[in-house]
């Protein structure tokens, strides 16, 4: 009867235990694209740059090194305007350019706490090269980690 | 493959070592036989004597009623279990599990995990820490078991919302598939209530050796292991001896 009581009494307080776990959310649901931007000419610099989806601002950036762009959650393909206020030695001049993107959605199941969320598989990038040298897909899967997707030279 | 070699590496060395505790028990036997005492009866073995129980010392079913306790207090899944275990010196316990298990979730986001019954497999050993005590009824020891499991489910009320774009969904991803495999190791206590019957229960870590996710996540629930987002279980055991 000891013994009953005792096994009783230690797994009453197991349930209990494991009951009051709660785990939680720790991760984001944010997919986000990032391009690194990288000069080939020291004297040479981005000193603003705006994103533009059709007629829409996406977003704008001062001196930038990089930038983020929210892929529309639907397979497909979506294309941003890219204009550019450059600095060139002493020259200042404005330029834009094309970023294309063919890309497949689809859901992804982050845990039961987080919720849901959409990540991306990027399977062609496109551009002009107005002022752009050269991009490189480093990274076709944009997930919720922050990985560099994009490597842009200018 | 691993396990399986190591327990049959683990079953053969034991024989081996009974062969020569039997040997050594009947050289004991020519030089005690005049006192009439019953060696295998003493508190204290002598030196002579490894093991106070015989090689093959019974064979058990049991039960884990932690999930079934778990369901009634308003956890979404279930699990039903059945394990043989073989009593090996009193020291080592093989066994074998068997079960199925489903689940049906929905988050407070309305997000539903739906799992339909599948089937699971454990196996492993329990290492009795006092595998000669006098008192053979009640025992705590440590234990490794592997778990496998191969299970489908649906997901609906897939949303997102991004801030930017239009929410996307609700949607549903049906007929997932997902495979899975990990460890459990722990300690575990079982007493005798009854003749043949018994109780313990057991606390274990199991860490996940694949989680059998695919591009669109990991399962929430896998069948035998639980939910994924705990590393630590938990079990209430009913055994019967049947041997």
């Amino acid at each position: 009867m000891k013994k009953l009581l005792t096994l009783s009494l230690s797994s009453l307080m197991l349930l209990g235990a494991y009951s009051c776990g709660n785990n939680g959310c720790d991760e984001t649901r944010e997919t986000i694209f990032y391009a690194d931007l990288r000069s080939s000419y020291k004297n040479r610099q981005i000193n603003s740059m705006t994103v533009w989806y059709r007629d829409t601002l996406h977003t704008t950036y001062s001196n930038p090194t990089s930038f983020e762009l929210v892929l529309p959650p639907d397979s497909g393909h979506y294309e941003v305007r890219i204009d550019m206020t450059v600095k060139d030695d002493s020259l200042n001049y404005q330029v834009s350019d094309t970023l294309g993107f063919r890309y497949e959605s689809f859901p992804y199941l982050i845990n039961m706490e987080c919720g849901c969320t959409v990540f991306f598989s990027i399977n062609e990038v496109t551009s002009t090269e107005h002022f752009l040298k050269d991009i490189t897909l480093i990274n076709k899967d944009i997930t919720n980690e922050e990985d560099v997707n994009l490597r842009i030279v200018y | 493959m691993l396990i399986c070699a190591l327990f049959i590496s683990l079953c053969a060395g034991l024989m081996a070592q009974e062969a020569t505790t039997t040997q050594q028990q009947s050289q004991t036997t020519t030089t005690t036989a005049s006192d009439f005492i019953d060696p295998y009866q003493l508190e204290e073995l002598p030196d002579s004597i490894r093991y106070r129980y015989p090689l093959f010392n019974g064979l058990s079913v049991s039960t884990n009623i932690f999930p079934i306790a778990l369901d009634l207090f308003g956890k979404d899944y279930r699990t039903y279990e059945a394990m043989l275990t073989v009593d090996l010196h009193h020291r080592f316990f093989p066994q074998v599990a068997v079960g199925m298990g489903s689940c049906d979730y929905t988050s407070d986001d309305d997000v539903r995990f739906k799992s339909s019954m599948a089937p699971f497999f454990k196996t492993g050993v329990v290492y009795n820490l006092k595998y000669n005590a006098l008192k053979a009824s009640d025992f705590y020891g440590i234990f490794l078991r592997y778990g496998c499991a191969s299970s489908k489910a649906d997901i609906s009320g897939i949303h997102y919302n991004d801030g930017v774009w239009p929410e996307y969904g609700p949607t549903e991803l049906t007929d997932l598939k997902y495979k899975c495999h990990w460890l459990e190791f722990g300690g575990m206590i079982k007493v005798q209530v009854f003749d043949h019957f018994s109780m313990g229960w057991d606390a274990y870590f199991k860490p996940m050796l694949k989680k059998g996710g695919n591009k669109h996540g990991k399962p929430y629930f896998v069948p035998g292991y639980g939910s994924t987002n705990t590393f630590i279980g938990f079990g209430f055991h009913l055994y019967y001896d049947i041997l």
